[in-house]
């Protein structure tokens, strides 16, 4: 029993009016199921088809569609190369529910703190159910579309940013700080560590007067 | 056999020289390795690099033995406070050393979730850029660090 | 019988009385936790009553920047979630991306791909013994193991350009072809790991200190650890032979002759010597590799991946392709996938959503160590507070991956 419509007769005939789809994605079958009876789904995939490993509970928020949320399901089988993927479809509210797989596969807990982290997605039934990733009294849940990315604006300047008494000016020797030349190791001398070049303003250089001197052939001529 | 013929019984010496001479030869890092950096940071101690060439393979792992925080990878929001609070339990004289991209301003990761260069919390005395900065060029920043420390006057109390 | 919960043996648990507890906090900054990972410990002695891990002082929002990024560019992000095994990251993001495009590797490319990547196996086990040995006293192994990985780094630097988050292999392909002298390189570097190996054999495997502090540590029992989602070495020191290189043919893999040890008893000596000897097997892959390596081109042709730089003088229409590509970014078509590849931690999935622009809808990292450390909180009871370092190290746990 290993091909995608075997899975979808036989959970229609064990567990009748749960399966809400059943598509075949590019790299395995794919089952959506409804939500509420989630846990009766679950243990009948691991104990009836032999899917015993469950390798990730992902979700999605494709947020101008409905339903917004989708949370997969990743199940895999410990001895042999089968895949399942079991999706569920949740509405647009601020705390959509689905009971949590906990009891069926132990490894679930973390994954769906993450998905509540993320997503806000509430697992029923969830022994510990709080933020895993995110700092405890963060608000918010990041992953969500209408969640910025952050960040701050990315700015470049010329001029440095602060001039005071604690920043030694870059003109000089960087690393001295504020002691008197006599007093310093190399006595005021620039050392190999100091950019003596032109200033690095970022604005290129336009008082040059003298003529760029070009090639006497053309490099593209001669391919 | 030679340096005993060489040096005479009594050796005078600017005690400012003195005194940075003993603090750059023997800085002792913090364990602050976070990320990728914190490999390349290990890798600076690892045969080639050798960073005990500088007396500095003695990282210690309490903050409070510690002359030299290197900060070594990205900082999260999560992280932040314990960073600043392993800052604040180094006694002085202390040093900030921010490795790679992620600790100077952010690197690649400018969002939500990481601290926008670490100097935002601490003050920074070195900035080594990289990602990962190969073990060469941090410690080309451990020596700017020590030429740094080699011109520091001695005051209590250093201003900063 | 054993207390079901915390796998303790009754009689010790009745002796412990709730009241005495101790709180410890194993922090975020601390030499032994392999990062910043931080442990809610109770100890009552030295005697471990529970032990929770704390989690997300690296969250760096690898996922979310990834949307934001084009299909080329989130290569760069990804490659940074386990940073021990860059490789392992692009390769299961690649190889998702090129199964949503419908784009085929060549051989060539292909091969290169694996080199590469056992190539990262051998440097990512280098980097457990050196801080696995280093938690447990053998100070030497660090000095040892990462002096190895400075030659494999340097090979690395030759060919990627980089000696860590390297952005090489990309989907399509990978970015550089070998240049002559590679070869030649890493049929060097085998010799010399090859015996380098026999000699961390000599130092660690029958020593009595090391076989004391790891044999009967942290027993894993096969059912728990399929229960609890463990993959990858730690699975298979449990006795389980799972291992996703001869199950899924993502790379390969039945090209070559190699074994995949499995262990018996589940502990941390047996998590050691599954890992020693992967590493001795990555090296007889790589040179299998090395030598059938085929001729051809090292990525695919057509709209998804970049001209060849030295046709952009000569031809219009790949001037035109590369400048489409590298301002909009390719376009992949609406699907879901999800890769997996065994990693030198476990199964290291990525779960890639597209709705058919230049940028990804969603980058999910199935982590290994993430599920490898829920393992902890199971295993640590009934320990001694010294075992718990033990166990975290032969667990391999790596921040990046558990927190991205």
């Amino acid at each position: 029993m290993t091909t995608l419509a075997d899975y979808e007769a036989r959970l229609r005939e064990r567990i009748p009016d749960v399966l809400l789809e059943a598509v075949e994605g590019l790299d395995t079958g794919v089952l959506v199921v409804r939500a509420d009876r989630l846990v009766e789904v679950m243990t009948l995939l691991r104990d009836d088809f032999g899917f015993d490993l469950l390798s990730d509970v992902s979700g999605v928020d494709w947020l101008p569609r409905d339903p917004r949320y989708d949370v997969n399901y990743h199940l895999a089988c410990a001895d042999s190369n089968r895949r399942l993927r079991v999706k569920v479809q949740l509405p647009d509210v601020e705390a959509p529910r689905v009971p949590s797989v906990v009891g069926v596969w132990p490894t679930a807990d973390w994954h769906e703190r993450e998905v509540y982290d993320f997503f806000g997605v509430v697992f029923d039934g969830h022994p510990d159910l709080k933020r895993i990733l995110m700092p405890d009294e963060w608000i918010g849940h990041p992953l969500r579309k209408d969640y910025p990315v952050g960040g701050v604006p990315v700015e470049y300047r010329i001029e440095p940013a602060y001039i005071g008494p604690n920043v030694v000016s870059t003109a000089g020797r960087p690393a001295a700080g504020g002691v008197p030349v006599r007093l310093r190791r190399d006595r005021g001398r620039p050392s190999s560590w100091t950019w003596t070049g032109p200033p690095a303003t970022g604005v290129p250089d336009r008082g040059r007067e003298e003529e760029v001197e070009l090639p006497d052939e053309d490099p593209a001529e001669t391919t | 056999m030679g340096l005993e013929e060489r040096l005479p019984a009594i050796v005078t010496a600017n005690a400012q020289k003195l005194v940075n001479w003993a603090r750059r030869s023997s800085v002792f890092p913090a364990t602050f390795g976070l990320a990728c950096c914190a490999i390349e940071m290990m890798q600076t101690v690892a045969p080639r690099h050798d960073l005990a060439r500088f007396g500095m393979e003695v990282f210690r792992a309490s903050p409070r033995q510690a002359d030299l925080m290197i900060v070594a990878g990205r900082v999260s929001q999560k992280m932040a406070p314990v960073l600043r609070q392993i800052y604040d339990q180094m006694p002085e004289p202390k040093w900030v050393i921010s490795m790679g991209a992620c600790a100077s301003c952010g690197g690649m990761f400018n969002n939500y979730a990481i601290l926008q260069g670490v100097d935002q919390i601490v003050p920074v005395d070195v900035y080594v850029p990289g990602c990962p900065p190969t073990p060469e060029i941090l410690m080309a920043g451990i020596l700017q660090l020590h030429e740094k420390i080699t011109n520091q006057p001695l005051k209590l109390g250093r201003a900063r | 019988m054993t207390d079901i919960d915390t796998g303790v043996p009754t009689e010790v648990r009745d002796l412990w009385v709730e009241d005495e507890t101790m709180r410890v906090n194993l922090g975020p900054q601390h030499p032994s936790t392999h990062g910043v990972l931080r442990l809610k410990v109770e100890v009552i002695g030295e005697q471990i009553v529970s032990a929770e891990p704390v989690i997300g002082y690296l969250h760096t929002g690898i996922e979310k920047q990834a949307e934001s990024l084009n299909w080329i560019q989130a290569v760069t992000d990804v490659t940074r979630a386990d940073y021990l095994s860059p490789f392992y990251n692009e390769l299961a993001y690649s190889l998702a991306v090129e199964k949503l495009a419908g784009v085929e590797v060549p051989s060539r490319g292909q091969w290169i791909r694996t080199i590469m990547c056992e190539l990262n196996r051998v440097t990512s086990h280098l980097v457990w013994l050196a801080t696995g040995g280093l938690e447990l006293g053998a100070l030497s192994m660090a000095t040892f193991a990462f002096r190895e990985r400075e030659q494999i780094l340097d090979l690395y630097q030759s060919v990627t350009g980089l000696r860590m988050n390297h952005a090489y292999i990309r989907p399509g392909g990978v970015n550089m072809d070998f240049r002559p002298e590679h070869p030649g390189m890493i049929r060097e570097l085998v010799v010399l790991l090859r015996q380098r190996f026999d000699e961390y054999e000599q130092f660690l495997t029958h020593n009595p200190i090391w076989i004391g502090r790891n044999q009967g540590v942290g027993i894993l029992k096969a059912e728990d650890a399929i229960a609890l989602g463990v993959t990858g070495p730690n699975l298979r020191a449990s006795g389980v032979g799972r291992d996703l290189r001869r199950l899924s043919a993502y790379l390969p893999y039945d090209e070559f002759d190699f074994d995949v040890p499995i262990g018996q008893n589940g502990d941390c000596y047996d998590r050691y010597l599954v890992r020693m000897a992967e590493m001795r097997e990555s090296v007889k892959i790589v040179e299998q590799a090395i030598e059938g390596l085929p001729e051809g081109p090292f990525r695919a042709e057509g709209k998804f991946v970049p001209p060849p730089r030295n046709r952009l003088p000569v031809s219009m229409e790949a001037v035109i392709h590369h400048f489409k590509l590298f301002t909009e970014g390719p376009h992949v078509p609406s699907g879901e996938v999800y890769v997996a590849v065994e990693s030198p931690r476990g199964e290291l999935g990525m779960f890639v959503a597209s709705d058919g622009r230049g940028r990804p809808w969603r980058v999910h990292i199935r982590g290994p160590s993430f599920v490898n450390l829920q393992v902890v909180s199971r295993l640590a009871p009934g320990h001694l507070l010294a075992d718990l370092i033990a166990i975290l190290a032969s667990l391999d746990p790596v921040m990046g991956d558990v927190d991205r």
